[in-house]
Order: structure tokens, then sequence, then C-alpha cells
């Protein structure tokens, strides 16, 4: 008989509920190569997003990168973590496999009809994107009922789901207008379906996941979730009410409050999270928990500037810009680069090396990776960010060009540290050292303490 | 006439300290502490030749929660003379951080 889990463990994940690799892996990988387009066309489109936010070719790249990079990863990685982070089952492997080349082919289509602005491309490809957003949603909600840890992160991502629909939907609407000029499409509205991706989607999700990844990763056990339950609520509220503002009430005092309880919340999240960090049992900072760190203070600074920007600042297109890029860069693009080190070398291990473990030797994570590529990718797309944001905040295309190719440089090395993760890791026997360990003396102890008579003495340890 | 071979002769202490051991070379792929060191293992036994862990994992949303159990199963059906392996994964008691070894705790850097 094989050793079966019984008993306690029937509360735990069943191997089939976690879907295989090809899933998250497809996303994941697509979503690698939509950020290395990004960086790259980023420098060479300076002097479209330098002039104005409302241009066909900022368009373009924007939804780049909030759906071809940061919606791709975080569809890829909820289909990773929801079964083991929440003790759950995807209610349909199969249709997130297909629902991949409906998002996937309605965004490679979508953005180049945005920068050539063709209309019936807009439309279409639009469309295919919008209905890859819902049958994702549909199935993510439809796995709910088999969650079993109701953790921060089980509520963080529900509401995300839930603002993410607001936000296709809000999306669609407005590329209808665009088209065929139905219903009448304020700026206000525009940012109003910005904020439902950025502060709805995109933030509600990172922050849920950051609370199961930082406990997971820094070994900080114990930490009291009612915090963040509560400052689930208080983001909501934020959000309803300032979505509610732009679209009812734009430039009353209510725009300026409820950004001000966005800006709140957030500080009560970085400041959990510090929290949990300070309870961890693992010492020194990790290459992930780097990224994490930049990507809360850049959180901190995006929800400071968009207080700025509705309570008096004038709202230049500099200055929107500028609060777009440090949230969409910042914020969630050092979040999702940091995790992208932790996610793809479990994926790759559990599919090659777990089934390993006993009859060879098998690398560690750790030994997936090139650290010292990671944290040089990390300063090259820090100082591009900084430069970058410079650049934008003085006007000024050469700096925005020259921060723009050494962030571009640090994806490419981000890049190329994820692809040879790839690769076969398997250390050999010589460089293991081959060794049995010695037997712990509390184990002897403790044998020594039961002997069976009928079985001898004890062997000597080796 | 009972010929008893190599493998019988093999008794459950001598199976139960080779299981300790190789519970040593097993590490958790995140963390790179083994299995034992980290705390993970609950309970060890060796029953007429039936080897029975009962273990847990850091956190029950540990990605390697697929995979662990059925790594210690098979590292201990390697052991010479097993006839049998029970692996029970279990969350009651949750796994703590006090329950590090000190040879865990130096590998963590807290201790010299």
């Amino acid at each position: 008989m094989l050793g079966g889990q019984k008993g306690p463990a029937a509360e735990a994940i069943k191997p089939e509920q976690s879907p295989d690799l090809s899933l998250p892996l497809r996303y994941m990988i697509a979503a690698l190569v939509a950020f290395v387009l990004f960086a790259t066309a980023a420098p060479l489109l300076a002097p479209y997003f330098l002039r104005t936010y409302d241009d066909p070719h900022v368009f373009a790249l924007v939804h780049l990168a909030v759906l071809g990079w940061i919606t791709m990863i975080m569809m890829g990685a909820l289909y990773q973590l929801f079964p083991v982070a929440l003790q759950a089952e995807i209610r349909s492997v199969r249709l997130g496999k297909w629902n991949f080349w409906l998002f996937a082919g309605g965004v490679a289509g979508f953005a180049p009809s945005f920068y050539v602005w063709w209309t019936p491309g807009i439309a279409l490809f639009g469309t295919c994107a919008v209905a890859g957003v819902i049958h994702f949603v549909s199935n993510m909600f439809r796995s709910y009922p088999s969650v079993k840890s109701w953790n921060a992160m089980a509520y963080y991502v529900l509401c995300a789901l839930g603002w993410l629909t607001l936000t296709v939907l809000l999306g669609f609407v407005y590329a209808l207008d665009q088209v065929f000029g139905w219903f009448d499409i304020t700026p206000n509205i525009l940012a109003a379906h910005a904020h439902l991706g950025l502060a709805g989607w995109f933030s509600l999700t990172l922050m849920g996941v950051s609370y199961k990844l930082m406990a997971m990763f820094s070994l900080a056990h114990g930490h009291d979730e009612t915090l963040a339950k509560r400052n689930l609520a208080l983001w909501n509220i934020g959000l309803l009410g300032l979505i509610l503002s732009l679209v009812f009430a734009a430039g009353s005092v209510f725009v300026t409050i409820f950004a001000a309880v966005l800006d709140l919340s957030a500080t009560i999240f970085v400041a959990d999270m510090l929290i949990l960090f300070r309870r961890r049992r693992r010492r020194g900072v990790s290459l992930e928990q780097w990224h994490a760190f930049i990507s809360f203070a850049a959180f901190l600074a995006a929800a400071d500037m968009g207080v700025l920007l509705v309570a008096g600042h004038p709202l230049t297109p500099t200055w929107i810009v500028a609060y777009g890029y440090v949230a969409l860069v910042g914020w969630f693009g050092f979040s999702i680069v940091g995790k992208y080190y932790k996610i793809i070398p479990f994926l790759l291990w559990v599919h090659r090396y777990s089934k390993q473990i006993g009859s060879r030797p098998v690398p560690l994570l750790r030994d997936m990776m090139d650290e010292r590529l990671g944290y040089a990718s990390l300063v090259a797309l820090f100082a591009g960010f900084l430069v970058v944001l410079a650049g934008i905040l003085a006007g000024s295309l050469v700096t925005v060009r020259v921060g723009g190719a050494v962030f571009a440089l640090g994806s490419y090395l981000f890049a190329y540290n994820i692809w040879t993760v790839f690769g076969d890791k398997s250390p050999t026997r010589r460089e293991t050292g081959d060794r049995p360990r010695p037997l712990l003396p509390h184990l002897k102890a403790r044998l020594a303490n039961r002997p069976n008579p009928a079985e001898g003495p004890l062997p000597e340890a080796p | 006439m009972d010929l008893a071979t190599p493998s019988m002769l093999i008794t459950d202490s001598a199976i139960e300290i080779e299981a300790w051991d190789l519970l040593h070379e097993v590490y958790d792929p995140e963390i790179g502490i083994n299995l034992v060191d980290l705390g993970l293992i609950y309970d060890l036994s060796v029953t007429e030749r039936t080897v029975g862990v009962t273990m847990t994992l850091t956190t029950p949303g540990c990605p390697v929660s697929d995979s662990m159990p059925d790594a210690v199963r098979r590292v201990m059906e390697a052991i010479p003379g097993v006839s049998d392996v029970t692996v029970d994964l279990v969350w009651e008691p949750p796994w703590d951080p006090e329950r590090i070894t000190e040879a865990g705790l130096r590998e963590l850097g807290w201790l010299d």
C-alpha cells in the first residue's frame, strides 16, 4: 500500500485540484513578452505621452501594459495561487486554457488597433478581450464555492474580480462610444474606468496576494488579518465613493474626500505589511522583497499624488501621466516582477523535480535562477524608473528616453533570468556532496530509550 | 526450512534510524532547510516494517502541499526492508516557527 493522505489531511488540497503547469504558464509567458514589449516601446513613444495621455499611441501603450502584461499575469497567477492559497478548485481548467487564446488574441489586436486608430479593430479585438475577461471572472466566481480557507486573500480577490467586471464593462462602453458615438462619454468617465482598473482590480489583487505570499516567503506566521479585512472595507468604500463622485459629481469635494480615504487605506496596508514583515523568521531581505518594498513606496506615492491632483494641484497632462506611471510601473510593475522570481521557479520545480525527490538530487528554488542577475535587473529597473519619472516631470524627452532605455535593459535581464529557469537545474551528486547526514543526538537518545529486546542492539548511526 | 533474506534481518529500529536520516535529506525547496530541522515531521514510527509518518507543511497554502507528502513516501519506500508506508499530512496542530530546530535556526541565520 502506498501511504495516502488521510484523517486531517482531508482538509488539504488534493493533487487533482491544482491545474497543470500549462494553464498558469501560458499566461505568465505571454505577460513576460508583453512586459518586454512595453519596456521597449515606452521610450520610443515618449514624445506622445510627454504631450498628453489622451492619445491613441498612449492608449496602445497603456493597454499593452494593463491588459497584456498586468491583467495577463494576474490571471495566470490566480489560476496557480487560488487552489493552493485558498484550498479551492478551479471550476473549469479547460475554460481557463481556451480563454487564454481569446484574451491574448484580443489584446494582441486591441493594442495595435489603438496605435493606428483602426476603429473596427478596436471594437472587434476589444470585444474579444472583454469576452476573455468576462470568461475569466465567471470561471473564478464559480470557483469560489469550493474555497475552504477564507483568508484575507480570498476576500480581496473576490472584490477585485467584481471591480474588474465593472472596469471592462465601462471600457467597453467607452470603446463603443468611440466607434458609434452612442454615449456621452466624458473625461471623468475615462478617469472612472482607469481607477476601477488601477484601484479596484490591480490594487486589491496585489494587496490580497501580498498578504499570503509575504507571510509564506518570510515565514511570518500568526499575523492577525483583522486589520486587513477591515481595511478592505475601507478601500471599497473609498473606491466606490471615488467612482460615483467622478461620474456624478466631478470637481466636488467628494472626489478629494474619497481619494483621501484610499490614501489612508493604502497607508494602513503598507503599515500592516511592515508589521507582518517584522514577524518574519527569515533574516535579511530577499530579492522578491526588495521589489515588494519599492512597490509599496510607489503605492504610497501614487496614492498621495492622487489626492494632490484632486485637491487643487493643476490637472496638467504631465502630472496625470506621472501619476499613472508611478502607479502602473512603480506599484504594479515592481510587485509583479518580484513575484515572478518566486512563482515561475515554484511552478517548474513542482512540475519537474518534485517527483524526483529521493531518487536523485534536486535543486532548491534559489538554485534555479541567477540571483546576482536578478539584483542587476532590479538596479536597472529602479534606476530607469526614477529617471523616466524625473523626465516626465521635467518634460525632458532625452531624460525619458535614457531612463526608458535603462528600464528596458533591466526588463531584458529579468526576462533572460526567467528564461534560464526553464533549463535543467538538477545538481549532481558531486555538487551535493553525496553525504548522509549524521544522526542528530536527540534522535539517538530517543531510539535508545525505546529498545525492543527482540530486535537486538541498535546499529551504529551512519 | 525458513530461510531469512537479508532484508528480513533489518530491524524496525534500524529502519527508523535510516528514515530519520533520509528525512534530513528532503528539503523544503523554497526555504532550503530539511523537513526535520524545519519541524515539519510531527511523528515517525516503525512497526513491523511499516513506516508511519505524520507531517505538516508551513502553511495550508504551501505550493508543495501536493508533492511533499508523496516525496516523503517515496523516500521511505526506498529504505531496504520497508514493507509499507503511510504518510499523514495534518494541519492540526498548525506548524509554528518555534518548531524549527537549532540546526534550522542556524541555517536561517538566527544562530551563529
